[in-house]
């Protein structure tokens, strides 16, 4: 027998109003902890993702828009920019690595990406970490066919694919599979494919970036296909990675000052847009507190009327020897322990939200979530609610410490 | 000398504005191990006889002392660990908790006293008649039950002295009998000093030492 006997068989005989409140405040802690995960490793993440290249070049416009459609295989291209281009790009000495891309079909779903093999094997695609293959090969790739390609020739290059591995897991797709790519992204009821077949000759090891639900063919396959050739010499994008980070700035303004093509870093346009979201975050997080301080009301309200009921019990504690300050302590502690307990609850339903929400994000955007990883800012919530119980519990607590032991057990009917 | 009461004087306020004295004696003396009872019409003070004396209220004037200490000089905090240690009481209306058994009833009474002894408290259960009851709630168990609960727990931390309000005022006679009963052999057995109040003549019938209130007051 201890005050916590006390504290739990008191909340137990008031089990309907004890569970309500403990509900209401595990909702808004559910959505405040869910937040702050999405907020916390969609901003890790999508900035993880665009490691191993820092310049994007694509047509004029929207650079968000060439970012997400570059990076995270999301959106329409902006446009195309001259395959010259990123010839010239290539031998500036400030390049280190330049790749040209082209998107335009997809299957299932899934973005096809025409790019050069040095994509796959040359980038890191994430702290450090280059792709992997967990099965094949990357596609065969020729610089010299592409250039005769863009030159007007007819080339027939093998048609191969390398397969994200989201893609390996939600279509029929392995090694030496072959598919027929649809043409354009907009998912309509009755697509329309290519002639042409590729062969998936690989298969990516997960990284947890866009990459995974992404389809990377060879450029020179893409253009030689029926239905690309009256694109030849517009490719849509280059990923750019430079010598030095001085010249990161360098070049973005010189690819900007020119008229047919804009230069984007994609860590800046992503901080960007994650400064945008930021006002929209932020007015989440104060209502999902505003819940959580209402419910702690409801708390304070509960308590305090069950005050009255309670009359008589306390004055036979106290006449039993309990001290006020005994008598205190259990009414703050009902109070607290209702907040913590609702905090649990509500911690682990936000990263069970985290989990549904997160599961819904990678399908969109490929980015991995999570969900289940411990964010520092719980500590802080659990240990606010513990000074939110202790505040909720002093009216009803006083109103109990002030009780008169004669009056309360002196029958009133 | 157990319990000494010299110049007590306790008085509330009418609905006149004025005051009333309720307790007003001059001095009382009750011996050590004595079985005592108070009479009185009902609503002379006997209750607030026996809250001044377990220091669950203070007279205006005067001391009450139980067993050499004065708990009419003590803080709130001290009367209330004294009275958890050395005073048991007995309610007119059994004044149990209704949320905890009968054994957690008298476990809260120990834990008040700081220091919970569980074998104790089945023990005292036990010897009240209520081995078979300790896991029942108040309201799954008789009136009687519940009073028998209630003395067990009045001896949980082993008092000195024993108060009982009417502790068959909710009683049939024939219950209330063996309540009486009980309360002397566990009194007698225990060495507690037994202070009972009461109006009932068949109580008052039952002990040899009577005092009526009214005759101690002047």
């Amino acid at each position: 027998m201890t005050l916590w006997t006390i504290v739990r068989r008191s909340l137990a005989e008031r089990k309907l109003s004890s569970v309500l409140t403990t509900l209401s405040i595990a909702l808004g802690v559910a959505v405040t902890i869910a937040i702050l995960i999405l907020q916390r490793q969609g901003r890790e993440n999508f900035s993880q993702t665009t490691f191993g290249y820092e310049l994007v070049v694509g047509a004029k416009g929207s650079a968000l828009q060439l970012v997400l459609n570059t990076v995270f295989h999301m959106d329409r291209s902006p446009g195309t920019i001259p395959y010259p281009l990123y010839k010239e790009l290539k031998s500036s000495r400030d390049v280190r690595l330049a790749v040209p891309m082209a998107v335009g079909d997809a299957y299932r779903n899934h973005r096809i990406v025409g790019t050069s093999s040095a994509f796959l094997t040359d980038f890191e695609v994430a702290d450090g970490r280059r792709f992997a293959l967990a099965e094949g090969r990357v596609f065969e790739h020729s610089e010299e066919v592409l250039d005769r390609i863009m030159a007007g020739e007819h080339v027939h290059p093998k048609l191969e694919a390398v397969i994200g591995s989201a893609v390996a897991r939600r279509t029929d797709l392995r090694i030496g599979s072959q598919f027929a790519p649809e043409h354009g992204i907009v998912e309509t009821v009755e697509p329309q494919h290519h002639d042409e077949k590729w062969t998936v000759v690989g298969v990516l090891a997960p990284t947890g970036t866009p990459n995974d639900r992404a389809i990377f063919i060879s450029l020179e396959s893409f253009f030689s296909i029926a239905m690309h050739q009256e694109k030849k010499a517009q490719i849509s994008a280059v990923v750019i990675a430079t010598r030095t980070p001085l010249a990161v700035r360098k070049l973005e303004q010189m690819i900007n000052a020119r008229t047919d093509a804009q230069a984007a870093v994609p860590a800046m346009v992503v901080g960007d847009l994650f400064d945008t979201f930021a006002q929209v975050e932020t007015l989440l997080l104060a209502v999902s507190t505003l819940v959580v301080l209402v419910a702690s009301v409801s708390i304070l309200v509960s308590i305090y009327n069950s005050m009255s009921e309670r009359r008589r019990a306390i004055a036979i504690m106290r006449a039993l020897g309990a001290r006020r300050a005994t008598i205190l302590a259990i009414i703050e502690l009902e109070a607290v322990t209702l907040c913590v307990l609702g905090g649990l609850v509500g911690a682990a339903g936000g990263h069970l939200l985290a989990a549904a929400s997160g599961s819904y994000i990678g399908r969109v955007s490929g980015v991995s979530v999570s969900p289940f990883a411990f964010h520092p800012i719980e500590l802080a919530v659990l240990g606010g609610l513990v000074v939110l119980g202790g505040l909720v519990g002093i009216l009803p607590a006083l109103k109990a410490y002030r009780a008169d032991i004669a009056d309360g057990l002196t029958p009133t009917a | 000398m157990p319990l000494l009461l010299e110049n007590v004087r306790k008085s509330y306020p009418t609905p006149e504005g004025g005051t009333s004295d309720v307790i007003r004696i001059k001095r009382l003396e009750i011996p050590d191990r004595a079985q005592w009872v108070i009479t009185g019409r009902s609503g002379c003070g006997k209750t607030t006889f026996l809250n001044l004396i377990s220091g669950i209220i203070t007279p205006d004037e005067g001391n009450v002392q139980v067993f050499g200490a004065d708990v009419s000089r003590m803080k709130e905090a001290e009367r209330d660990r004294y009275r958890a240690r050395h005073i048991g009481i007995v309610f007119q209306t059994f004044n149990l908790l209704p949320a905890f058994t009968a054994l957690e009833n008298v476990l809260l009474a120990q834990l008040f006293a700081g220091a919970v002894d569980r074998a104790r408290a089945e023990s005292l259960l036990d010897r009240v008649g209520l081995k078979d009851r300790m896991s029942y709630r108040p309201t799954q168990m008789s009136v009687g039950q519940q009073q028998r609960v209630a003395i067990a727990r009045s001896l949980a931390n082993n008092p000195s002295l024993l108060l009982a309000d009417e502790p068959t005022g909710n009683l049939d006679p024939t219950t209330g009998q063996t309540i009486i009963d009980l309360l002397k052999q566990v009194c007698g057995e225990g060495g507690q000093t037994l202070l009972l109040v009461t109006h009932q003549p068949q109580v008052v019938a039952a002990f040899k030492d009577v005092t009526d209130l009214s005759n101690l007051q002047n």
